[in-house]
């Protein structure tokens, strides 16, 4: 477990509704703070002035999918702690593995529950080391 | 010393008695010496002697009697005389006899009685010849019998005699005449010896030299034809019976004509034939011959069996004896050898009898050469002669030439150039000037040679050869000799040695026998020593009488050994004379054989039989030693042993046992004789037959043994010829023999059949194999399902059953005599029918057989096509055909229907849309149709021929001759009898992907395969767009839908400030649809995944406890919505299942959110998971209301629900039972319910515990 409790989430998804929901899901129920992005690029840009101690990562996006944005954000900023949750509907096992692969730390399903969406994060943050 | 009254007196009488003795001995020994020859009278007057000598001895001790009483002594002393006598003569084992001057018998011994089996008292007063002839008697001995009687001579002849029970007997009689004092005839005295043994040796000797003879001269002499070897045979048998007439008959093969090969006639040595005899007019002669094979007529025109040829040809001919010998050939009378004596009958001997049978089987024999003959090639007839060589001498050039068995003959390379005058050196000096004569002879007047000369090798060997020698002569003038030439070296040791063995034979066992008669007191001092003795021993008895034994004449070293062997089984020492005589003493009599030394120091073997002599008291009075010289006998003995040594070794030459066996009235058999031949052949030790013969016959095949048996009884009982032919097993291997032997009675009703065993192995099975053809042919012939007709050029023969039914005849008289009638005038090609077919034969007359099609007419005129084949045979001189018709009208439809079903399929893959490829089993291209030259660009004419490999990008195209060679070898198939999707190339490069099914087929017994290939470019872009569409589609409207559900949660949830009822209501409502919207969405993607085969399945070992628990917690939420309890049993044993966990938690929880739909608010949900037969089942039991009967046919069908009502109530696509049923199945598991309407149901679904396959 990280030494600093769950504190930033920086989210990215190009769904508006979705970012809203999680958004309310991670503040308001969750009591976390929550930097939305429409976009990979949107994030590469934000992730170096908030320092999130999460990034939630949707993976089927247009422009730039999820897995392009994790390897982008490794390759820009390598010296920084990135901890990646993908959240998407594609969690074959396999795929789930595939993201780990890239340096995932875990997945979170779609649909999600927003009364315990907050709940999710916080056991997967546990669990890093 | 006083002296008893009247001694004076009785010792002068005594001496003036033995005076008087002297006297008479002297007189009657110079009359002896006159009649030297006479040693019964010697014996006779020797031992008178002695009994004289006793008699004064007696007188002398005896006490004085009155005159009368001197009388009654003397007679006293002549009983004695008699009692020795009597003692003598019984004890001889020679039969003797007494008559008086007119040959009526006096006195006999005990041994004649035996021998003639009368008492002595019918003996008395008849004459030898009356009372012993016998109708086989030779009339001529009893003559000259009768004139040594009558001449007073006496006599010494060999005759046959008959006994009491008309036994013959061969007897061997030497009759002395004995003179009175005034030297007129008093007696004739008769000593008689049984020879019957030796006769029958000398029969079997003389009948087994004929044969052998006869047969060992066929067999190594060069190969004669048939005429000559008729013309052999019927002068052998003329020369050895002494004949006039012999002649060699064939029968017709009705049986009803008797056609003459070969007569002999030999006073005027001509051979004729040609003549014939119709059976019908000598029945009684035709049912005897075949019946008894035997036809033996001492007197042949009272013989009811030839009395038909009286007048018709024994009268006019002169014949009055007959012996006729059937030639048997496969067990059936095919001939006869006919030995006709003239001028008087003749008794034919059992051995004359058995030696024309032999003849008849040499016949036999030469028959079957014969047949093999016929077959055999000139080259391989000369390999069949043993040793003969051929040569050639060109007169003009002087060249001679030698083949290289000549070459072999003479023991020179074969690169050796042999001149005339070398060759001529090769013969033995002595032979030369003969064969120079020869050769000049031939060349100055052109006559040949035939001679047997000796001759010695290159290599110093002496041997003998037959050289025949023959002239081409040319314009007069000799232009060349030629020849043969043969080693006979074998042929003539064995006739020498045959020869001196014979002679050896006759003189042995004609040689008379003499008997030595030695008599002493009880001390050993010899009394009597009688001519027999002095002639055996060379001593005179003046030298020995008085003389102790063992004498001079012992052997001092066998009467010492004798003496140690006697000490030694009496237990007490026995020595000198007593060796002699102990043995006689307690026994009566011993009888032994000794050596005697002659006076010349020659040794000779003697059979001495020692008596002890006693007077009335009992009292030994002396011994008598008689002795026979058995030297002669034990060189007969040897001889015999040696003459059958020899006859062994010559029997061995020849493929033919011989053997001599002795059939007894009560069943037993005793073997006499076995040749070593008989023995191999039979695989049996002449001791094994000897000890018991049973052990000769159990070799033979067991199915054959009880006719071998039969055969054996009915020869003993009948007393007539054995025949027998069967198998015998030999070495595990079947051979055929023939047997054959006739008998011969002797005594007690016995006979001895000698015999021949011939192997007729080869014969046979060449006979069975020729049969068995014959069968199978006239099966094949008679059941064919072709027309077969035997005809010469046109005319028909013979035809089998399918032809009548094949050309439609009712019988054989319908069918038309000529080919040409059963074909119609032309044939449909036009062609004139006779001329077409004239050539046909031609054509097979040249080529032996032809094979054609031809159009033939049926009987009701019409007409059919057929296959001819014609296949040419020898008919006596013309060449006949065998034409085998098979209507091949069948074929004609079958072909042309294959050839429109062709046209169709052709059509049919011409037009069809799938590209339709054939390959061989190397993979080139046979076939290319029109879809597949569009599919690939090229054209079919470009193709055919090509690998099809060609039509392949890589991997495929440099895999694909590897593929198909593996498969062919192994069997091991990738794509045969499989549709698979794969990538093909273009004409112009372009890989597109096909669907491609390959099947195979056989076609002309080889691998064809066909591929079928279908374009599927439009439907591989269709299912991308498919595949692309549900992709959006699901992330399209999941993510409205994710959004919608996640804001109704929170606004539900009161996050975001408490809403009133009516709000949170409507929030609810709102959620709910949203969710079911979810569920469609999922359930829709899962069944088009399914459809598609394209669900995948991640398959992991997992606990089916902790798969549970999960998820029961995963839907805890149904408890609170549902106001139901869901109760987990722990599994009765852990357990591990492979699955795909979210699937198995998808079916699961479809489960259990129906229990809690259909359960009453407060129920119980009971999930269990349990163990047995080899599967996990985990199951939900819910409260509700059950599964109606109507609905459980459908409860697992899409969209399916109990009613629509119920859906709306309780809410759901309809989708999740049939998703659950699809999802457990492709994980290899099984889905179902128990359920009774009104009390609940319980949904399962089990998984197998073991390992499954991966799920593709």
């Amino acid at each position: 477990m990280p030494a600093t409790p769950l504190n930033t989430i920086l989210h990215v998804d190009d769904d508006a509704s979705i970012r809203a929901v999680a958004k309310v899901a991670l503040q308001s129920v969750g009591g976390l703070q929550v930097i939305s992005c429409a976009s990979g690029i949107e994030a590469l840009e934000k992730f170096p002035d908030c320092q999130p101690d999460l990034v939630l990562l949707d993976v089927m996006m247009p422009l730039m999918d999820g897995p392009t944005t994790l390897q982008k954000l490794q390759q820009q900023f390598p010296n920084q702690a990135l901890r990646v949750v993908f959240m998407t509907a594609k969690v074959q096992q396999k795929e789930i593995e595939e993201y780990k692969a890239l340096g995932a730390s875990d997945v979170v399903i779609k649909p999600f529950d927003p009364m315990t969406l907050a709940g999710q994060l916080q056991q997967i943050w546990q669990r890093l080391p | 010393m006083k002296l008893p009254s009247g001694f004076g007196k009785r010792w002068l009488l005594a001496l003036l008695i033995l005076l008087l003795v002297i006297a008479l001995v002297l007189l009657f020994g110079q009359q002896e010496q006159v009649a030297a020859s006479a040693g019964l009278r010697t014996v006779t007057f020797l031992v008178l002697c002695v009994l004289a000598a006793g008699c004064v001895a007696l007188l002398a001790l005896s006490p004085a009697k009155t005159s009368a009483q001197s009388t009654d002594r003397h007679l006293q002393s002549l009983t004695i005389s008699d009692a020795l006598l009597a003692q003598i003569t019984q004890r001889s084992e020679q039969p003797m006899l007494l008559t008086d001057a007119q040959g009526h018998i006096v006195w006999v011994n005990s041994a004649f009685e035996s021998a003639s089996g009368f008492q002595r008292r019918e003996l008395i007063g008849q004459t030898v010849i009356a009372l012993l002839q016998g109708p086989e008697s030779d009339p001529d001995t009893l003559k000259i019998m009768q004139q040594g009687l009558l001449a007073q001579r006496g006599y010494t002849v060999e005759v046959l005699l008959y006994n009491k029970d008309k036994q013959r007997h061969w007897h061997a009689i030497e009759c002395k005449p004995l003179f009175d004092d005034n030297g007129s005839l008093s007696h004739f005295f008769s000593l008689h010896r049984d020879i019957s043994i030796k006769k029958q040796i000398h029969q079997r000797l003389r009948h087994h030299n004929g044969v052998l003879v006869a047969m060992h001269r066929e067999l190594t002499s060069i190969r004669r034809s048939r005429e000559q070897v008729m013309r052999r045979i019927v002068s052998v048998i003329a020369d050895v019976l002494n004949v006039e007439r012999v002649s060699i008959w064939f029968f017709s093969k009705n049986k009803q004509r008797l056609n003459c090969e070969m007569l002999y006639e030999r006073s005027k040595e001509h051979y004729t034939s040609g003549l014939e005899l119709d059976m019908a007019l000598t029945p009684r002669y035709q049912r005897a011959l075949l019946n008894e094979r035997y036809i033996a007529a001492h007197e042949a025109r009272s013989d009811a069996r030839t009395i038909e040829f009286t007048d018709i040809y024994f009268t006019p001919l002169n014949i009055f004896a007959l012996l006729d010998a059937a030639i048997i050939h496969n067990g059936d009378v095919v001939g006869v050898i006919c030995v006709e004596h003239i001028n008087e009958p003749r008794f034919w001997e059992y051995d004359e009898q058995l030696f024309v049978g032999s003849m008849a089987d040499l016949v036999q024999v030469e028959l079957v050469r014969e047949e093999r003959w016929h077959n055999e090639s000139i080259l391989e007839r000369t390999g069949h002669v043993a040793n003969v060589g051929g040569w050639e001498l060109d007169l003009n050039t002087r060249k001679l030439e030698w083949t290289k068995q000549t070459k072999r003959i003479h023991e020179v390379d074969e690169s050796f150039e042999p001149k005339l005058e070398q060759a001529i050196n090769f013969y033995a000096p002595e032979a030369r000037p003969k064969i120079q004569h020869a050769v000049e002879q031939a060349i100055t007047s052109g006559r040949g040679w035939d001679l047997e000369l000796p001759f010695i090798t290159a290599r110093g060997r002496r041997i003998w050869v037959r050289a025949v020698g023959e002239v081409v002569v040319k314009e007069g003038k000799p232009e060349r000799l030629y020849g043969t030439f043969q080693d006979i070296t074998d042929r003539k040791q064995t006739q020498s040695e045959l020869e001196r063995t014979t002679a050896l034979l006759r003189n042995v066992l004609s040689a008379a026998s003499e008997m030595s008669i030695i008599a002493t007191d009880p001390d050993g001092l010899i009394t009597v020593f009688n001519r027999g003795a002095e002639r055996l021993l060379g001593y005179r008895a003046t030298e020995l009488v008085g003389v102790a034994t063992p004498a001079i004449f012992h052997d001092s070293a066998e009467v010492r050994a004798r003496g140690e062997q006697l000490s030694q089984e009496l237990g007490k020492p026995v020595d000198g004379f007593r060796i002699f005589v102990e043995i006689a003493e307690q026994r009566g009599a011993e009888k032994r054989q000794w050596t005697y030394l002659r006076k010349n120091g020659e040794s000779v073997q003697v059979s001495l039989v020692v008596t002890a002599m006693r007077d009335e008291q009992q009292h030994i009075i002396g011994y008598l030693g008689i002795a026979q010289d058995i030297t002669e006998q034990l060189n007969a003995q040897r001889a015999l042993l040696e003459s059958k040594a020899q006859y062994d070794e010559l029997t061995a030459r020849i493929p033919i046992g011989t053997y001599s066996v002795l059939l007894r009235k009560d069943g037993r058999i005793e073997f006499t004789y076995v040749s070593q031949r008989f023995c191999q052949m039979l695989g049996v030790t002449e001791e094994a037959v000897f000890e018991n013969a049973i052990n000769a016959f159990e070799p033979a095949h067991p199915d054959d043994f009880p006719s071998l048996i039969a055969a054996n009884d009915y020869a003993r009982d009948n007393m007539t010829d054995f025949r027998w032919q069967g198998r015998f097993v030999i070495n595990g291997e079947i051979r055929y023999f023939r047997i054959a032997s006739t008998p011969t009675p002797v005594e007690d009703g016995a006979g001895l059949w000698n015999g021949v065993v011939i192997d007729v192995t080869d014969y046979c099975l060449a006979q069975q194999a020729l049969e068995e053809n014959e069968a199978k042919f006239r099966t094949l012939f008679e059941r064919a399902n072709d027309a077969i007709l035997l005809c010469t050029n046109n005319q028909i023969l013979d035809c089998n059953p399918c032809t009548l039914a094949m050309f439609r005849y009712d019988n054989r008289a319908q069918l038309p005599t000529t080919i040409e009638a059963l074909s119609p005038n032309i044939q449909p090609d036009g062609r004139d029918a006779g001329q077409q077919m004239q050539k046909a034969f031609e054509l097979a007359a040249r080529d032996q057989q032809a094979r054609f099609d031809w159009w033939f007419k049926r009987g009701d005129g019409s007409l059919f096509p057929a296959e001819v084949q014609l296949s040419a045979f020898r008919l006596g001189e013309q060449t006949a055909w065998q034409m085998t018709v098979r209507d091949i009208t069948g074929r004609k439809i079958a072909e042309q229907q294959a050839q429109e079903q062709h046209e169709h399929t052709q059509a049919i893959i011409d037009n069809v849309l799938d590209g339709i490829i054939t390959i061989d089993a190397i993979g080139i291209i046979s076939s290319f149709n029109h879809s597949a030259e569009k599919l690939f660009g090229y054209s079919g004419e470009e193709m055919i021929g090509q690998n099809v490999n060609v039509l392949m990008p890589e991997p495929y195209h440099s895999e694909h001759d590897g593929y198909m060679e593996r498969y062919l070898k192994t069997g091991e198939r990738r794509i045969i009898g499989r549709v698979r999707e794969v990538h093909a190339r273009h004409r112009n490069g372009e890989e597109f992907p096909i669907e491609l099914s390959v099947s195979q087929i056989t076609r002309g017994g080889k691998p064809v395969f066909i591929g079928m290939i279908r374009d599927i470019t439009e439907r591989k872009r269709i299912e991308k767009m498919k595949s692309e569409f549900l992709s959006t589609v699901n992330h399209e409207l999941r993510t409205p839908l994710t959004s919608i559900v996640g804001a109704l949660s929170l606004i539900g949830s009161g996050a975001l400030g408490q809403l009133d009822d009516k709000a949170v209501q409507m929030v609810r409502i709102a959620k709910t649809n949203s969710q079911r919207l979810t569920q469609l969405i999922n359930d829709l993607l899962d069944m088009d995944k399914m459809a598609a085969g394209k669900m995948v399945f991640d398959l992991q070992w997992l606990s089916v406890a902790s798969l549970v628990e999960k998820a029961v917690q995963h839907n805890r939420g149904l408890e609170s919505s549902y106001g139901v309890r869901f109760i987990v049993s722990p599994p009765t044993e852990p357990s591990m299942i492979q699955i795909d966990e979210s699937r198995f938690l998808q079916i699961l929880s479809n489960f259990l959110s129906n229990a809690a739909k259909f359960s009453p608010s407060g129920a119980e949900i009971e999930i269990t998971s349990h163990a047995q037969n080899g599967e996990i089942c985990i199951s939900v039991r819910d409260c509700g209301p059950g599964i109606s009967d109507d609905f459980r046919p459908r409860i697992f069908q899409k969209f399916s629900q109990a009613d629509s009502s119920d859906s709306r109530r309780k809410g759901g696509t309809g989708l999740g039972l049939a998703i659950s049923k699809e999802l457990a199945e492709s994980m290899g598991g099984r889905i179902g319910f128990d359920s009774v309407p009104g009390q609940g149901a319980c949904f399962y679904v089990c998984f197998p515990l073991h390992p499954i396959q991966a799920i593709p």
